[in-house]
């Protein structure tokens, strides 16, 4: 599996589904033509012209032009992103609540996107990552249910990266939808997306998918059992500093599990 | 209860380990347990009814938001007394602080159930009785170091070990030494910990405090300790040969 992938030029509807797998999760860089709107503690405008934008899995956001060090135009990490694709432009909106600043980034045109898988081996996130919860299943299958059997981390299909993909003590296909916070309508979809690919391979009855989170919004909740999908309560670990992937020693951790 | 900032040291110790929790209240005191995220660490706490200057309840499970209990009880003084009242009817707890006025904070409680994990009956060759604040400083000298931490017991002393790519450090605990209350060894035993958890763990230890430690042969570790009036015990799974 790579760690960068990229689309140049894109149409907007690759451009939308580009985003949507890996916004949030990897480091996405655009090279793009825009116009950025900032508000909060003062108010800015900067005109259009060609950009570097930085978008990171914490939330940090980067508008760099082609001078200087300092970014133009910044998010620190935390900040929400949202987005969408409004009229031939795609418009980010980054933004801090407190003090509550909001940077809209209005692009018109994406030369170039690309996204990175950045391994870091020194953990330096704050909260529990999708990761680190996919290591936690991995290390301790019964977390999700008896019997489950994980197979496989980030399955490459054609339309997007199943986060784990394993089998149940029945021997049907379990497909897991991995969210450190609270679940969306939009990780339901992509969930149904990768089970009904799954369901053309291998038929109906032998596919099962489960979205894995600490919780679901109402919408998604609703959306879930429309589709005869499941869900399973999962937080993610703990504090950066706890992370157990951190063993470059040969000693790792076991579970209470086993005592209890 | 007497001392609501002793009471926040157990809120702030749990927290750290634990995103929320269900307390499980009936007639003779509150009882709650739950195991982290990841599985590897246990904690449960009881307090009797005797814990309380005043103490009126009948059976219910009350589900907390620990990261949001850890803010309100952040906010108590050094003379305020702690009351904990169940508001059945808006569905929220409230913790109120008593001193010179009546400061009140109400939490929403979560749907939560209680929890199917407890404290396991193991058995364990060694117990060690030792000084809170000894240990707590053992800790801090290995995380110098290194990110996991060897606790050794033979029957003539007690030892923190840990050792970093270059460097090293040792507690040696004699069996005589001020720090040992006792040390009772049937089987010599050596287990390796993360000390992240070991060091969230004894957190709300204060000086004066009792540790006791339950250690074997890679087993996990079971601490147990007292703050006011509340008795908290941990279980820690070992760190194996990978």
């Amino acid at each position: 599996m790579g760690n960068t992938f990229y689309i140049t030029n894109p149409t907007n509807e690759d451009l939308n589904n580009f985003i949507n797998l890996y916004i949030e999760r990897y480091i996405l860089i655009l090279l793009a033509r825009c116009k950025v709107f900032y508000e909060g503690r003062a108010k800015s405008q900067l005109e259009e012209g060609d950009r570097l934008i930085i978008i990171k899995p914490d939330g940090t956001f980067l508008i760099h032009k082609d001078k200087k060090r300092e970014p133009v135009n910044w998010q620190p990490p935390g900040s929400k992103i949202f987005w969408s694709i409004e009229r031939d432009c795609l418009i980010l909106n980054s933004i801090r609540r407190k003090p509550r600043e909001e940077l809209k980034v209005v692009i018109s045109r994406v030369y170039h996107a690309c996204a990175f898988k950045c391994e870091d081996y020194e953990e330096l996130n704050l909260t529990g990552s999708e990761s680190e919860m996919a290591e936690m299943i991995f290390k301790n299958p019964n977390l999700i249910e008896e019997g489950f059997i994980p197979i496989s981390r980030e399955y490459q299909i054609p339309t997007g990266i199943i986060d784990i993909l394993g089998k149940d003590k029945d021997n049907r296909w379990v497909i897991l939808e991995l969210k450190r916070r609270r679940a969306d309508l939009q990780a339901i979809s992509q969930l149904k997306r990768y089970v009904e690919y799954f369901k053309n391979k291998y038929g109906e009855y032998r596919v099962r998918g489960i979205l894995v989170a600490p919780s679901l919004t109402i919408g998604a909740e609703k959306l879930l059992k429309e589709e005869n999908l499941e869900f399973k309560k999962l937080n993610p670990p703990k504090g950066g500093k706890r992370n157990l992937n951190h063993n470059v020693k040969s000693k790792k951790t076991a579970v209470l599990d086993e005592w209890l | 209860m007497e001392s609501a900032k002793e009471f926040k040291k157990v809120v702030d110790t749990v927290s750290t380990l634990l995103d929320e929790i269900c307390f499980e209240v009936d007639e003779e005191g509150i009882k709650a347990s739950a195991m982290d995220p990841s599985h590897v660490a246990l904690v449960s706490l009881e307090i009797p009814k005797l814990a309380f200057e005043e103490y009126e309840a009948d059976n219910h499970d009350i589900g907390i938001d620990l990261e949001a209990f850890k803010k309100v009880m952040n906010r108590a003084k050094s003379k305020d007394k702690l009351i904990l009242e169940l508001d059945e009817e808006r569905n929220k707890l409230n913790v109120i602080f008593e001193n010179t006025g009546k400061r009140k904070f109400s939490l929403a409680l979560l749907d939560l159930s209680a929890s199917s994990v407890k404290v396991p009956d193991i058995e364990y060759p060694n117990v060690i009785m030792i000084k809170g604040d000894a240990f707590k400083e053992a800790l801090k000298d290995a995380s110098l170091f290194s990110d996991y931490v060897v606790l050794k017991a033979d029957e003539n002393k007690f030892v923190v070990h840990a050792k970093g790519d270059l460097n090293e450090n040792e507690a040696i605990f004699e069996k005589d030494c001020s720090a040992i209350i006792s040390l009772e060894v049937k089987e010599e035993a050596k287990s390796a910990f993360n000390l992240d958890y070991l060091i969230d763990m004894v957190k709300g230890v204060s000086s004066g405090d009792i540790i006791k430690i339950y250690l074997g042969n890679d087993m996990p570790v079971k601490l147990e300790y007292s703050i006011a009036g509340v008795n908290l015990t941990f279980l820690l799974a070992p760190r194996i040969e990978g």
